[in-house]
Order: C-alpha cells, then structure tokens, then sequence
C-alpha cells in the first residue's frame, strides 16, 4: 500500500532521515517510535509530501507520489493528523468536518454560489458524511460548537473525523494520546481499532508504548533518522539497539577518564562561578507540586530538593513531564498547588525575569540561540543583566576555558554553528548570567552519541568548577554517568530516586521508557 | 425565542435589514447632499465586500483596493467614451479586467510569505496603477482625467437625478450582499476560512492553497472593479488622485471597524465611513484628528467591530428581559 524507498531527508547539516524503508501493507496498524528529534514527524511530512525528500522516492497504492504537493496526497487517499493540534479554531465542529468532506468535490464559482439543485444535492451528502464521522468519533453533540472550545481530548477527536472525512485509504496519526488521560488514551485504542476494522490502513506514532502495544501489529523504530529495527511490540521492546536508543549508549559510562581529564581541567581554575559552600545548603526545593495544561495534570505531587552544588538528573521518556517540571521551576509555567522554594525564599508563581535575576537560569529544550549574533554577541546576551564590566569579562574567559571550541568561532554567527556547538553556546550564555542553580533541558537532543558525551562531560566539568545542575534528560545513560544523583520521571510522577549509579542498575528504568 | 435564535437572526439577516434602512431615507430625506453621501457609501459597501472576501475570510491582508476599483473606472469609463459602448456592457467587462488583474497579482502574491511582503506587494501594484493613470496619457488623458462618462440608461430611459442614481447603485449593493452571502456560506466560503485558519491543516485536507488564494483575489478585484465603474458613470468625472493609497487603506478601515469576517460588518463598516467625515465637519480643521481619534479608539475599544456593539446589545438587553420574565 504504502513504500518508501531509501528516502533521506536533510536539512543544512543535519540528515534528519537516512536511508530510510519502510512498506506498510493494507490493512496494517503500523507503530512509529523513536526518541525525541529522531524523524518520525519528519518521515510523516515526507509521505505527506509537507517536505521534500533529499533523495529517494514514497509511493502510495503503486503509484509514485514523490514531489505532489500536500493537497494531491490528500486527495490521492492519504490523510494525517498533527503533532500540534491543527484545527480549524474558528469553525464550528461540523463545518471543520464539512471542509474536509467536500475535498473531492468541485468549486465551481456559479453553481456553488447560485446554489443549482445539483450542488443543493452534493453539499446535503457531504453534510451527511461530515454528520457520520463525527458519530464516528462520538463529539456529534458538539457539532455547532466552535472547535477551540472542546477540551483538549475532544480536539484530538475532531482532528481524526477531519482526516477521515476526507475518505482516506491510508491515516497517519502523529501522537494521537498525547496530553490524554488513561481513560481517554482507553477510547482512543478503541477508536483506532474501529478505524482500522472499518478497513483504513493505519500508521501511528506514539510514545507511551502502551498504547502502541495495545493496538499495533508491528512496530518500526528510528533513531537519529535511521531505521534501527522492525518488528512486533514484543520484539521491539526487547531488542538491544532500541533499548540503547532510549536509554542511550554505554560510551560515557566506558570511558569515564575522557570525562574526569576535562573536568581535572577545569578543577585547576576552581570556585569561578560560584564559591563551593560547606556545609551544602538546600538551593531548591519542590513540595507537591502539580502543574496543568488546560485540564491534562502533567506533574503529579511532585517533591524533591537540590542542594547547593550538587548535580541531579531527572530522567524520562518523551511526555513524561520532564520540560513542564523545569517550566515549572523557572516560572512560565504556574503550578495549580505545591511549593517551590529557591534558597530559602518562596518564588512559587513569581515572574520569570524576576526568578532569573535571583541567578535560577533555565537553559530552554531547542537551544534557543540567537542565529543572526556571532557567539560573542550571544554570549554577552546572557550578561544582559549584569553591571560589572571586569566580571563579566573575566566569566567570559571562563566559559572559553570550559568550551575552547567556542573561542575558536568567536565571531562566526550563532546560526552557523552545529548542534552540539549550538547547545554549547546555550550553555555557555546561561552561565554568562552567574547562575546559582542552573536548570538544563535536554541538552542531548538531535545530537550525535559522540556529541552528546562532548556536550555532557563540559556539563560535568561546570559541575566540578561548583555549578548547582538540575539536568532533565531523556538520554538516562548518559545523565546518570555525569550526575551525583538521578530521578526518574514517569507520566508525571517521580517513581525511583537514588544515587545515579543505583538508579541506572534498576529495572524500573526500562518500563519507565518501553513499557512492562 | 430563545437568545441564540435571535442573535442568528440578527446576524443572518442583519445585512438586509441595514440595507433596507438605508433605502428608505431618500424617501424621508429629500436632501440631495444625504444621497450623493450614500451613494458613495454604497459604492464603499461594494468595495468592503470585496475586501471582506480576501482578508475577512481568506486571511490575506491586501492593501491595493484601489489598483482594482480604477482599473475598473478606466476601463469602463474608456470603453464608452471612446468606443461607445454601453454601461450594461462595459460594467461586466470593467469587473472581468480588474479579476485578470487580481489574477496577475494574486499569482505572484502566493510565492511571497503573506502577511507584511503581501501588503507590500500589494501597495507596489496600486501605486504601479496611479502612476499610468497619470503617465499614459494617450490612453487615460493623464492627470486631467476623462471627462463626460456617460450617464447609464434603462429601456431609453437615462438616470440622471440622484435618487435614481441611488436606487441604481444599490440595485447592485443588494446584489453583491447576496453573492457574498451564498461564496461565504458555500463550500468556498469555508475552504477560504480553512486557508485563513490554518494552511497546514487545509492541505492536509485536500485545499489547493494557491487556487483558493488566488480565487479570492480574483473574486474581490471583480467586485473592486464594478465598485469603480459605477462610480466613473455616476461622477461622469474620474482622475487619477482618487485612486491613492489613502483609499487601499479606506477600504480596510471599513472591514475592520465596521466588523471583520462579517457582512453586516463589512454593510455598517463602508456606510459609516462614508458618512462619518461628512458629520465631523462640525470640528472644521479639526476634522481629521478627531476621525482619527474615532478609529484608534474604535480598534482599542471594539475589537469585533461595531456589530459586535448590536450582537452585546442583543445579549445584554436579552438577558435584563429573561431575568424580568423569570423573576415572580
């Protein structure tokens, strides 16, 4: 049904696919998974022709369709949902629905405005095959509402009535459950199952491995756009290449001295950044904190403390809440109860910028660099709020020391730099703020494993000069091998706390990210 | 009835209920200032309408209106001038001009990004337009204009008066606001809304972005187009400093203050501004600031546009009756 043939997809620099198969037979309930940034949206936009591949060619129902434009697929038989919810927000429910219906029919400005009794007829159908997708779904008592006023699970409904209105022999679901509830991820199994009986061929991806095991006959998983394994949830949970993929590889845990030797390095300079207290006082302490996105609860009673200068990495799969936990933190995000106390002092729900000034610095998911500023004027970004000339030049030494590649690009723009000098940089302008604590997110993200042990043992060694580290990471290998101590996040709730060591030996590690 | 009938009511036949208040004044009023003043207004309803379609609906902010409702008027005003051809003729080929028009600046249009390079792109036509009006003399007499557009004539019968001038302008008003109503309520009106609301989705269900975009284009540079022939033939007089960008910015301003995506709103927004000015001159010289002042506080203070000052009122008076009924 469906083919796609050896089709890299590359962007500047970075293959986000490569060489990647994949056929998918009529019929089938196929899972896509992968870790965070390994192109499965991406291989989704290939098919559905949102990106051009690179090279090599996808053909849906024998015929090639590489090169069409997004509204061809679509109207060849293809239909998909987004990984953001996309709808039609002004709309009513029945008329996003409606839209898509009517996606064979002609526009023929005549007929269609002086309504002839032949488009009277045509636009009755599609009124009805709209009507029954959304019985389909079960939101029809929701028809003439406007879309953005559904919660959260009922929009991703009417994202599927949608595609299905459009009649497609072939849907592809980009995380269909995220931000659901268990109960509703329920329905949305069954859901998928009637879809697929009633004879539409079904590609989904998804990170909670529940439901791909629920609902999938086989499994594919890539990882840094390589197609790393193929088979059933089973084999596929159980398969060493997969596990190492989420759980990242053995290389810092192997070769440890690599590590040690940089941080020896900066061991000579010690105390820059922040003076090594005796005794270690608590810099950070959360007490039953829950947060909300509109009524999903994605942090559950979440209480842990930090102390000063010491290194902790909370560890999770995708959607485990490991982003909302530092959002929370750093004050984009209000918890709805539960404290967060920074050195001594309340911040729960205080303003971002005033958290930041107080030396609590959030290093965002995505480096969040500014491309167009060599990585001198980045760096002095992150001194914006600092006075003192002479400091802030001698912390710039300082992060050259721990990060020489950066001085090597000193006036080479933020943009042209690659990921892993991207995400040093981030890093770099963060401590440039003389943080107290500094609160990392994913730093090993879309990175190579060589990279991801460059970019950590640098996070090491920053630990080393004194710096206070919250580390969120998917990559647990890798977090637990620099880290002190390590916390494993799991749908929102911390479930193993431990020193790193212990933590990375407990089996309860791999059912957080693959399952049971 | 319930609260949500009568504000479907109010916004399903609204249009044609302003547009009857409209027509009755010439009856009542026998100023023939009021009426050249509606005429115009009329004029602006055709030209907002066609604004409506492309920005209200499809998203796409255009600021060249008036590069199309004077390739209207030229056209029009040329073909019978010059070749003596009827206005009954002339008026659909002035539309067919403009729509080719729409189509040469809509294509190009796709290819930038929308949003600020479309407003430009979309200026550069109309100023591209006011300088042949004024540098083609051969064809357009230049900045002297074309003089002596003939009057329109009915079954030998010619209009002249201005209450027949208004009756005829808003034959066609009527007729704009039903074809508005129907593309909007069609399956075009919503393929244009799914363009506006999110392109990525309206692809994924099977809309061919650049037909759409260019369609409504197309469509508002027609209706810009017989906007500007009507009134070639009802001034008799046209020059090229009527078409500047001031107007471009008019016509925007009636879709946005009248109410946007609506076509009551767009009815009160191109009525309203055409009869504002005339009211203000009250202030003389400070004619200008306080019609300024009335816009931004008017975008500060109504969002939604002045309909959503009678849909609240609806509401408001609605819910004091509902409490008074159920109250003992």
């Amino acid at each position: 049904m469906l083919s796609v043939s050896s089709v890299t997809k590359k962007f500047g620099g970075l293959v986000a696919l490569n060489n990647v198969d994949l056929k998918v037979e009529q019929g089938e309930i196929r899972g896509l998974i992968g870790p965070n940034g390994s192109g499965k949206t991406t291989l989704f936009n290939v098919i559905t022709c949102y990106e051009q591949a690179t090279s090599g060619s996808v053909s849906f129902r024998g015929r090639d369709v590489t090169g069409c434009a997004p509204y061809q697929i679509s109207r060849a038989g293809v239909a998909r949902t987004f990984q953001h919810i996309e709808l039609f927000k002004g709309m009513t429910v029945l008329d996003n629905v409606l839209t898509a219906a009517q996606c064979h029919s002609k526009a023929r400005l005549g007929g269609v405005t002086f309504g002839f009794p032949l488009v009277r007829r045509e636009d009755a159908r599609l009124k009805d095959i709209a009507l029954q997708q959304l019985e389909f779904v079960g939101i029809a008592q929701y028809k003439e509402e406007p879309a953005h006023s559904l919660a959260y699970g009922l929009q991703r409904r009417l994202e599927i009535a949608r595609a299905l209105a459009t009649q497609p022999a072939l849907l592809l679901l980009d995380e269909p459950a995220a931000g659901m509830n268990p109960t509703e991820k329920q329905q949305l199994i069954q859901l998928i199952k009637r879809i697929s009986e009633s004879g539409i061929t079904v590609i989904i991806i998804e990170h909670d491995m529940r439901v791909v095991s629920d609902l999938v006959d086989r499994t594919t998983v890539l990882d840094s756009g390589v197609k790393i394994c193929e088979g059933t949830p089973a084999e596929v949970q159980n398969d060493a290449a997969v596990i190492a993929a989420y759980l990242g590889k053995d290389d810092l845990a192997t070769k440890p001295t690599g590590a040690v030797s940089i941080a020896g390095v900066v061991g000579d300079s010690k105390g820059p950044f922040s003076p090594s207290p005796q005794p270690r006082t608590c810099a950070l302490a959360l007490k039953l904190i829950n947060s909300f996105y509109g009524n999903v609860r994605v942090l559950k009673d979440i209480s842990f403390s930090l102390q000063e200068g010491e290194f902790v990495a909370v560890i999770g799969a995708n959607g485990a809440g490991k982003t909302t936990l530092l959002k929370t933190i750093s004050g984009m995000l209000a918890p709805r109860s539960g404290h967060v106390t920074y050195l001594g002092e309340e911040i729960t729900g205080m303003r971002s910028d005033r958290i930041v000034a107080r030396g609590l610095v959030y290093v965002p998911e995505g480096r969040g660099i500014f491309p167009a500023l060599t990585v001198l004027e980045n760096l002095m970004m992150g001194a914006f709020l600092r006075k003192n000339r002479t400091e802030i030049n001698h912390d710039l030494e300082k992060v050259f020391t721990i990060f020489p590649r950066l001085k090597e690009r000193i006036r080479q723009a933020g943009g042209s730099l690659s990921g892993g000098e991207q995400q040093m940089l981030a890093i770099g302008r963060a401590v440039m703020s003389k943080p107290k604590v500094l609160l990392l997110d994913e730093p090993s993200m879309g990175l190579s494993p060589k990279l991801v042990v460059e970019v950590l043992s640098t996070v090491k060694s920053l630990h080393g000069a004194g710096q206070t580290i919250l580390l969120v990471e998917q990559n647990a290998k890798a977090a637990l091998s620099v880290a002190e101590r390590g916390f494993v996040l799991e749908v929102g709730q911390l479930v193993l706390e431990g020193a790193a060591g212990e933590v990375l030996g407990d089996p309860s590690v791999k059912t957080a990210y693959l399952g049971g | 009835m319930t609260l949500k009938a009568t504000h479907a009511l109010y916004t399903n036949y609204c249009s044609y209920c302003f547009l009857a208040v409209i027509m009755v004044v010439p009856l009542v009023f026998t100023n023939p200032y009021f009426s050249h003043i509606l005429i115009l207004g009329g004029i602006y309803i055709i030209l907002a309408l066609g604004q409506n379609i492309v920005t209200g609906y499809c998203g796409q902010i255009h600021l060249g209106m008036a590069g199309f409702y004077a390739i209207g008027s030229y056209t029009s005003a040329i073909l019978c001038t010059r070749l003596g051809v009827s206005f009954w003729l002339a008026l659909p080929l002035s539309a067919a001009a403009a729509a080719i028009a729409g189509i040469v600046v809509g294509l190009p249009a796709l290819k930038v990004r929308g949003g600020v390079y479309l407003v430009l792109v979309t200026v550069s036509f109309a100023g591209i337009i006011q300088v042949i009006l004024n540098q083609w003399v051969s064809l357009t007499k230049g900045p002297m204009g074309i003089v002596g557009i003939p009057a329109p004539r009915i079954a030998g019968f010619e209009i002249s008066s201005l209450v027949q001038w208004f009756y005829l302008t808003y034959f066609f008003v009527v007729l704009v606001t039903l074809f508005s109503t129907r593309l909007v309520h069609s399956r075009i009106g919503r393929s244009f809304v799914a363009v506006r609301e999110s392109e990525t989705s309206a692809q994924s269900i099977g809309i061919n972005l650049a037909f759409y975009k260019v369609l409504a284009f197309l469509i508002s540079a027609a209706l810009a187009g017989l906007a500007g022939a009507i009134y070639a033939h009802y001034m008799t007089t046209i020059s090229p400093d009527v078409y500047g960008f001031n107007l471009s910015v008019l016509v925007l301003m009636m879709i946005v203050v009248g109410g946007i995506s609506s076509i009551p709103g767009s009815i009160l927004g191109g009525v309203t501004l055409a009869i504002v000015p005339e009211l203000l001159r009250a202030f003389g010289s400070f004619q200008m600031i306080v019609y300024g002042l009335g816009i931004i506080l008017s975008t500060i203070f109504l969002p939604s546009g002045l309909l959503a000052l009678g849909v609240n009122s609806i509401q408001f008076f609605g819910n004091k009756l509902s409490q008074k009924t159920s109250a003992p």
